[in-house]
């Protein structure tokens, strides 16, 4: 059977489109527009919060730096902090004499290595 | 009915430009209803047609001035309602695919009176073609268009166009005389 599909094809046709097709194509239009626009607006929130966040470390961290920068000397310094780290006002505390303070001061930087009054191990500022 | 058109066009071109809500009324207005049948044509369902038709009328707002600026406003919406429908074929599944029923086309009554298994056959025979061989036919049979029209739409050379046609009727010959 010899057929012509460009005539076989003639004879059909595509469906009418449905009743309220342009209704809901709109509607279905503005609500993906709606949730396009939250969606747009959440990245801007999540970048707020993130800005927010990392303000927040930011500081933080500048707080605990300037506390141990500012006052190393503990009000009641524990033995570890009188033998490893001391200053020269503990020294003092300790019952050493000016001299031996003025001797530990001398090898300050003597790391590990004994001075003449006391072993010790610098890891602080002195001054 | 030319000047009418000319009118809308440059209305939609002034919307696209300053992001006018109303744009996707005035688009769907315009041209909705010629791209709702192609769009139906080639994934064969109403509801896909339906959903890709808001799809594209959403992306002609979200390229405003590029759908203002565009040399042949037709053209690059067929060329969006073509992106949108192609994405979705590829991701859709085989098995999904199959299930497609292509009930969009229909018997035309004012003809020669068509078995229910011939509708079958013609609704197989076009499902299994290639997509791009199906718009082509799906233009020019469905939606009365010449291959001038259909290259100028979908901007393609003349030549590609009558060669899907071509190959197209070629592929449902075949498929008919084998079925039928």
């Amino acid at each position: 059977m010899n057929r012509d599909p460009e005539n076989d094809l003639r004879r059909f046709k595509l469906a009418a489109p449905p009743d309220g097709l342009r209704e809901r194509v709109l509607a279905a239009v503005r609500a993906k527009n709606a949730r396009r626009a939250e969606e747009e607006l959440s990245p801007a929130f999540r970048f707020g919060v993130k800005c927010f966040l990392a303000a927040a470390a930011i500081m933080l961290a500048a707080i605990i730096a300037l506390n141990s920068w500012s006052d190393p000397t503990p009000t009641t310094p524990t033995t570890e902090m009188q033998v490893h780290n001391p200053t020269a006002k503990q020294l003092e505390q300790l019952g050493l004499t000016p001299e031996q303070v003025r001797a530990a001061c001398v090898v300050r930087n003597a790391v590990n290595k004994p001075g003449p009054a006391y072993r010790f191990i610098h890891r602080g500022d002195w001054s | 009915m030319a000047a009418a058109d000319n009118q809308a066009e440059t209305t939609i071109r002034q919307q696209a430009a300053v992001g006018d809500p109303e744009l996707a009324a005035a688009i769907y207005d315009w041209a909705g209803r010629e791209l709702y049948a192609y769009l139906a044509g080639l994934t064969g369902s109403q509801t896909a047609a339906e959903e890709l038709l808001s799809d594209v009328l959403v992306r002609s707002g979200e390229c405003g001035p590029a759908l203002a600026a565009a040399k042949n406003l037709k053209a690059y919406l067929y060329r969006i309602a073509a992106n949108l429908a192609y994405d979705r074929m590829r991701r859709t599944r085989k098995e999904e695919r199959a299930r497609t029923d292509y009930a969009i086309i229909q018997a035309d009554e004012s003809g020669d009176p068509v078995g229910p298994d011939e509708l079958a056959m013609l609704r197989q025979a076009l499902a299994d073609l290639p997509p791009e061989q199906r718009e082509t036919v799906v233009m020019k049979i469905f939606q009365n268009k010449t291959f001038e029209e259909i290259a100028a739409d979908r901007q393609l050379p003349l030549a590609t166009v009558s060669s899907r046609y071509r190959y197209a009727l070629q592929k449902l010959k075949i498929s008919l005389e084998r079925n039928l």
